[in-house]
């Protein structure tokens, strides 16, 4: 015990496994393995020998027991990290097991293997739906579910903090294609940092500041779907990282002031590109903005970049995302070995925003649109800040002008 | 119980985190990554069963051109489930079957910008070090519109491949009966619909039809669609170089094959071409685009609505217009576009301005400038079904940009 206390900063008290009493000691294979020291510490010997049948199974990688690094997209576990010509400083660290959702949830079919059997079969992936009123209601319900989801993500932001803790936090269950359950709702919480463009897998890692984070958020509530996320800064964050956030929120917020009835859909790339370039930025052209409801995905496609061939103009009752991904370097992206994980190819930070719309007779409808409760986003921050100092600078000039 | 005692290991002391994490080496620092190469082009190969496209393929296969092609035979065009890749390799080899094919990864298929098949061929295009070639042939693909479609990506997506030529082959003894067979009212005629979208045709076993019945077919053809190139053979002995890398849906510029005004074409159900030549003025872009939209995406979107989805009032009118037979009069009355080409004069530019349109897909692209002197007119060539020459002569005269 007190050997622990002077080994320095940033050694939990960890509990035995078996008895819960405070651990001094350590599974030596785990520690070989670098496994998560949580699942692997004990306060004697014999505890270590009591769990060891099952302790034991965390040896080798599996998706039901202890933490491990994620392959096949989700499907598989790893032992070790595997290899990669890593483009950044960023690595995976080990997720786990997916987190269980009651049988009364109603769970999209993509669920469990990530395959979307509904959305490949459809239909909708040529001709976009005219949503009904019905519809809309469903996916603003499962809207406003993934904005208070994603809202209490952001205030779970934080230097120390783990993305699973995160994940967590909001009801999360990671593990790549995971689902949860909130407000009667599956979720599933993609969390990515610095150079990881989208579809970053909420792990071990903890937030260090001077991290930029993206959190996405996807909702299936009642047969619906909902999609948003936002680029979150973690402490103090150089003013590079800052103007890449500030100018990718930009860039969708003048996407979403072209959206109306009979725009089509290849301008949007046209208004996002023109601005990312003019600050010196790049689009990545790999993913893009999509049409959601009863399916996750459907027609129409949005690119983000221009010059794109993208069919069909916006009609009243069309309700898809927008979700650019602006880079620092360049526009190119790289897998991860978890075949999930998408990475800029020169490791250089990205930055994204996104938000469901609904074309109305007028315009459109911000579907997942921020509240006055959401926490603020950076500039948010510093211009609550000017406030307040011009409301204290007034007070001050009101005071004295009272003292005189 | 006591084998589980022998197999634990002593239990170490509890240390600070950090100490046992494999080092990883750091990422070498990025050099600006190489612009990507050139996409392969794709050769997509249709036509009626016994035309002839088995042999075309063979002959590509066994022919020693020294190139470097991958076969793909498909079933069903459209899914990435290829039914047999074949890959032939420069030495003028037999073709050998691609076994990977069926291991092929999917992706990321959510929100991913290009379609499953172009993944799929991407992803063959990463197995092998380099292919110079991939040919596509469709069986029983009635509508490669579509696929074809797909096929052309964007140029932003630096993808891989690219859709570089649709070739149909037609049976020199046979086509004529099969363009002219009837069909059902509204439905389309699926030899009609094969050549209205080929670059190029392949009149094939020249050696089993007389002259007459061949010229006759050409000129059947051409009626349908006149853009198309007709390469008379045997055999499917023609020279590669016609349909493989043609580079007809790059930014070269294509000169454009149609004459002016042909007669009466296509305001029947039958397959037409209608050629319409500008007066000298500039066309307004954006206001050609806004017709090109309508044209290309309304018509379909009423057809959808008339086969049954049942929204707005036009899909509720077929409807009630007695069901099918409604529908399909709906879908008989409404014109289709299959391909679209064009060289324009657009205001505000000095260059030429190529119009390329594959099914619903188009797209205008800067061509080479102007000569000096050179006559400046808008020709656009739309080949389709149930074409109202007026209608499209109206509504192109209506994107002039005005005086």
């Amino acid at each position: 015990m007190v050997q622990e206390a002077e080994a320095g900063s940033g050694v939990e008290q960890l509990s035995c496994a078996t008895c819960q009493q405070p651990a001094k000691l350590q599974c030596p294979r785990c520690l070989e393995l670098s496994l998560e020291k949580d699942l692997a510490a004990f306060c004697s010997q014999e505890c270590f020998k009591a769990s060891w049948a099952e302790h034991k199974k965390l040896h080798k990688p599996s998706a039901t027991e202890g933490w491990h690094y994620c392959t096949r997209r989700g499907q598989g576990r790893s032992l070790n990290m595997p290899d990669f010509k890593w483009t950044g400083e960023l690595r995976p660290a080990r997720i786990g097991p997916m987190r269980q959702i009651p049988d009364h949830i109603p769970k999209p079919d993509y669920y469990l293997g990530g395959y979307p059997t509904a959305e490949m079969e459809s239909r909708q992936q040529h001709a976009v739906k005219l949503r009904t009123e019905r519809d809309v209601a469903g996916i603003r319900e499962a809207c406003a579910i993934g904005r208070r989801v994603l809202d209490a993500a952001a205030a779970a932001v934080a230097p120390g903090v783990t993305t699973d803790e995160i994940d967590r936090v909001v009801g999360g269950v990671g593990a790549g294609v995971g689902v949860t359950w909130v407000a009667g709702g599956c979720v599933s919480v993609c969390t990515s940092i610095n150079e990881v463009i989208c579809h970053g897998i909420p792990d071990k890692r903890p937030l260090q500041q001077g991290d930029i984070i993206n959190v996405d958020v996807s909702v299936y509530k009642a047969g619906y779907h909902g999609d948003l996320n936002e680029t979150f800064v973690v402490g103090e964050v150089d003013a590079a990282s800052r103007q890449l956030i500030r100018v990718t929120h930009d860039c969708l917020h003048k996407a979403i002031a072209i959206c109306k009835p009979g725009t089509p859909y290849r301008d949007i790339g046209e208004v996002i590109s023109k601005h990312a370039k003019a600050h010196g930025l790049s689009v990545v052209r790999t993913y893009c903005g999509h049409g959601i409801g009863d399916l996750f995905h459907c027609a129409p496609n949005v690119p983000h970049y221009a010059k794109n061939k993208a069919k069909g103009t916006m009609k009243v009752g069309e309700v898809f995302t927008i979700e650019p991904m602006v880079n620092q370097g360049s526009h190119r992206d790289k897998t991860w070995p978890d075949g999930w994980t998408a990475v800029t190819e020169d490791g250089r930070r990205s930055a994204q925003f996104e938000h469901t719309l609904l074309i109305t007779p007028d315009g459109c409808e911000v579907l997942t649109a921020r509240l006055p409760t959401s926490p603020p986003l950076w500039w948010e921050v510093e211009e609550g800040r000017q406030g307040q100092a011009q409301q204290l600078g007034a007070a001050a000039n009101g005071a004295a002008a009272d003292a005189s | 119980m006591s084998s589980d005692d022998e197999d634990v290991p002593l239990a170490v002391p509890l240390q600070a985190s950090g100490a046992g994490k494999p080092a990883q080496a750091p990422a070498p620092g990025a050099a600006a990554p190489a612009a990507p190469p050139t996409p392969v082009p794709v050769t997509l190969i249709t036509g009626y069963l016994g035309a002839g496209k088995t042999t075309l393929v063979n002959h590509v296969l066994t022919a020693k051109h020294g190139y470097r092609c991958a076969v793909l035979l498909n079933e069903i065009a459209d899914s990435a489930d290829i039914e047999r890749a074949l890959v032939k390799e420069p030495e003028g080899r037999d073709a050998s079957p691609l076994a990977e094919w069926a291991e092929l990864e999917n992706g990321c298929i959510c929100c991913s910008a290009k379609n499953d098949m172009v993944r799929a061929l991407e992803a063959l295009m990463q197995q092998r070090s380099r292919f110079d070639y991939v040919l596509i042939e469709t069986t029983g693909l009635a509508n490669p519109g579509p696929v074809a479609a797909a096929l052309w990506t964007d140029e932003q997506l630096e993808s891989s491949v690219c859709l570089d030529c649709i070739v149909t082959v037609v049976d020199g003894r046979h086509v004529e009966r099969q363009l002219g067979a009837p069909r059902p009212a509204g439905a389309i005629n699926e030899a009609q619909q094969q050549v209205a979208f080929a670059d190029v045709v392949l009149l094939n076993k020249v050696d089993l039809a007389g002259e007459e019945q061949l010229a006759r077919v050409e000129g059947t053809i051409r009626g349908m669609n006149a853009e198309a190139a007709i390469l008379r053979c045997q055999r499917c002995e023609i020279d590669l170089a016609r349909i493989l890398n043609t580079g007809i849906y790059s930014a070269v510029m294509q000169g454009l094959q149609a004459a002016g005004a042909e007669p009466g074409s296509g305001h029947d159900s039958r397959v037409g071409t209608v050629t319409i030549l500008l007066p000298g003025r500039p066309l307004d872009l954006p206001r050609l685009r806004h017709w090109l939209d309508a044209l290309l995406w309304e018509q379909e979107q009423e057809q959808e609505q008339g086969q049954g989805q049942g929204q707005g009032s036009e899909g509720a009118a077929a409807g009630a217009a007695g069901g099918a037979a409604g529908a399909a009069t709906a879908a008989a009355a409404a014109p289709v576009i299959f391909r679209i080409k064009g060289l324009l004069h657009v205001e505000g530019s000095e260059r030429k301005h190529i119009l390329q349109g594959v099914h619903e897909i188009y797209d205008v692209v800067e061509g080479p400038a102007w000569a000096p002197g050179e006559d400046r007119r808008s020709k656009v060539v739309l080949i389709g079904r149930g074409l109202d020459r007026r209608a499209l002569e109206r509504g192109l005269h209506s994107c002039l940009a005005p005086l």
